[in-house]
């Protein structure tokens, strides 16, 4: 079992263990695209409307409300510095633990996606085009997410500068992800929107792990 | 077997302005021992972090084998095993998955009797969480000595040990000793380190 | 030039006095464009057919946003430069520019909404280039918030710069996505926002305020930047030197 794999099976067993940080992100989620009819309006056409946007708006904040999540744990108990000091290509590593990260708390997003978009009436096609939409942006989210996190590793309090730091560089995905989803609804051409939700998905999945990986030893000093 | 040999070179470190500790020097070759003596605070943790490579030094520079450690060329980190205040291990899987998952240790086998050594034989399949804070450093030591690593980086390796197992670990470091390994070890306490060959006090 | 010269340019002593000496030359020009442009525009400019008086606050808004933007740039660069050759002074002069480029970017913004409200009555509109500008001050405040965040200098410095140049990176990507998403909320007001084309009397001080604003800013960051180098290098001993001549 090469090193990769190994830190990839761990990192997923010790996410099952912590289901209760995993839960956080989830209800928020949840909670987030529930709240907007109640409080809105539920008729079918404002539904289709709204659900490009709640659903982005809700990934965005499951995942901003789990960030510390990713290194916390393992600058505390003292894994993340023998990271460092592996033998390893930390950049390699900490691919890996971004995408276990992704794999532990974004697919359950992904499938909760489609029961949402049920309540929100929509149907057939559409719901695949969400449940991917979802698998996309949040590739990049979770980069954006751990290169904020491994930013203010040393930092006390980090709660609004993570938000000030998450906002802007996780907007384009905001847009395109909630017009991939409008455009589907409309029965539009949806391929633009999905290049670049893919396209961002690379550019984050290639320069995020190092610009994140800096950002840990910069933070481990 | 040809010796390693690691090399501090006028060391230095400042953060913002304190100085931590000004102007080290030493050579360890193999077969040896150094030892890092002072009070808390004296600046023994920003000395072997530096070490490790964790710290920048301001001036200065670490040596493996004539190669800066943070040099392209450089092998140093496989050959280091490095002990911190932390313990490195994964609080929620056991004793046992954290030694399968673990990114240092070799050879599973024949290292249960590091295990029975330290006392933890009978803990490998409790988390470690469950264990006392004595038992998880005791753990953490079983891993850097089943690393099969050259050289051994220990940060306070003896506190929180009992005086059973203090016994224990001085004899596998020299076992390891004897077998050309290099151990490094810092500690807060005045009695003398048996297989002491270098000694650094910081002020 | 050759790259020793730069070295020996980029030292810290050096640019400490390398910035003072240039100070006044950006700054007076600056100051001399800026007062020449402001008459321009004000004075000497014809009114708009359409707009009447209200349009002069381009001639204030545009230089501050050309600015900012052209500003982020620059602290990039000197991050980039901070972390491949760990320079201090490279480090100095990105923590200088980032609380007045932020100014720049909030200036820009104020502007902006000063120039919509007596047009159309509303004073925020969601057109492409004030939501970047609001963005562009979001990413400045970041930077200057982890900076502050961060008690050890030299981290603080390193983080900051690696959030400048994801920034910058990102920065492209952002306005063109803000763009695209305002192309498909078309609002009357987005092309009267956008500058009509202007030529000449309208034209001459909208350029001098430009290039007045720009020089006035590097005149006032070679200042800070000084101070700044100043106060990490005050244990060295060209800066004891300097400090003893002062007093």
């Amino acid at each position: 079992m090469s090193i990769y794999q190994q830190l990839f099976l761990r990192d997923l067993k010790v996410s099952m263990k912590r289901w209760s940080d995993l839960l956080t992100g989830i209800i928020m989620f949840i909670l987030v695209a529930f709240i907007f009819p109640l409080i809105a309006g539920s008729d079918q056409d404002f539904m289709h409307r709204i659900i490009g946007p709640v659903i982005l708006l809700s990934s965005l904040l499951a995942s901003l409300i789990s960030m510390q999540n990713i290194f916390k744990p393992d600058l505390i108990n003292g894994t993340l510095e023998q990271l460092v000091i592996s033998a390893h290509s930390l950049n390699g590593l900490i691919f890996i633990k971004i995408l276990s990260y992704w794999v532990s708390s974004s697919l359950p997003l992904v499938v909760i996606s489609s029961l949402i978009a049920s309540a929100y009436y929509v149907t057939g096609t559409d719901i695949v085009n969400i449940m991917l939409t979802v698998l996309l942006a949040t590739t990049t989210l979770v980069n954006i997410n751990s290169l904020a996190a491994a930013l203010t590793l040393g930092v006390r309090y980090p709660g609004a500068l993570m938000t000030l730091i998450l906002f802007p560089l996780s907007l384009p995905i905001l847009i395109f992800g909630s017009k991939a989803i409008e455009y589907s609804i409309l029965g539009l051409d949806i391929s633009g929107p999905f290049y670049f939700l893919t396209g961002m998905m690379l550019l984050s999945f290639s320069l995020g792990p190092i610009a994140t990986a800096f950002a840990i030893r910069i933070s481990i000093d | 077997m040809q010796s390693d040999v690691l090399q501090l070179q006028s060391a230095s470190l400042y953060r913002d302005d304190q100085l931590i500790f000004s102007d080290i020097s030493f050579e360890l070759k193999g077969g040896n021992h150094l030892v890092i003596k002072g009070n808390n605070g004296s600046g023994k943790t920003s000395l072997i972090r530096s070490l490790c490579g964790l710290t920048q030094l301001t001036e200065g520079s670490v040596l493996w084998n004539h190669n800066p450690i943070d040099g392209i060329s450089s092998d140093y980190y496989k050959h280091l095993a490095y002990l911190a205040h932390t313990n490195g291990l994964i609080p929620e899987l056991t004793l046992l998955e954290n030694l399968t998952y673990s990114l240092t240790t070799t050879d599973l086998d024949t290292d249960h009797n590091v295990l029975e050594g330290f006392q933890l034989k009978q803990s490998i399949n409790s988390p470690v969480a469950t264990l006392s804070n004595g038992q998880s450093r005791k753990a953490a030591l079983s891993f850097i000595i089943m690393s099969g690593k050259n050289l051994w980086v220990l940060d306070e390796p003896y506190a929180n040990l009992d005086s059973q197992s203090i016994d224990y670990l001085n004899q596998r470091i020299a076992a390891h000793l004897s077998e050309n390994g290099m151990v490094i070890t810092s500690t807060n306490r005045e009695e003398v380190i048996p297989t002491t060959n270098l000694e650094i006090t910081m002020s | 030039m050759n790259l020793k010269q730069i070295y020996k340019y980029g030292s810290p002593p050096n640019y400490f006095r390398l910035s003072l000496k240039a100070e006044n030359w950006f700054l007076i020009p600056g100051i001399v464009l800026i007062i020449i442009g402001a008459f321009g525009g004000l004075f000497i400019a014809p009114p708009d057919y359409q707009m009447g008086d209200a349009f002069r606050i381009i001639y204030f808004h545009v230089p501050s946003a050309y600015l900012s933007m052209s500003a982020y740039a620059y602290m990039a660069g000197a991050a980039l430069v901070g972390i491949v050759w760990r320079s201090n002074v490279a480090f100095s002069v990105a923590k200088s520019i980032a609380p007045f480029g932020a100014s720049l970017t909030f200036l820009a913004l104020v502007t902006g909404m000063l120039w919509g409200q007596p047009m159309w009555g509303t004073a925020w509109v969601w057109d492409a280039r004030l939501t970047s500008q609001f963005i562009l001050l979001l990413l400045y405040l970041g930077y200057v918030l982890l900076h502050l965040s961060i008690k050890e200098q030299r981290k603080a410095d390193l983080a900051a710069s690696v959030l400048a140049l994801t920034g910058v990176i990102n920065l492209p990507i952002i306005h063109y996505s803000v763009v695209w998403w305002n192309t498909l909320h078309q609002a009357s007001t987005i092309s009267k926002l956008s500058s009509p084309s202007i030529t000449g009397d309208m034209l001459w001080p909208l350029l001098v305020m430009i290039f007045g604003y720009g020089f006035f800013f590097w005149g006032v960051i070679c200042r800070v930047v000084a101070s700044e180098i100043l106060k990490r290098e005050k244990r060295s001993k060209w800066a004891k030197q300097y400090i003893k001549e002062l007093v």
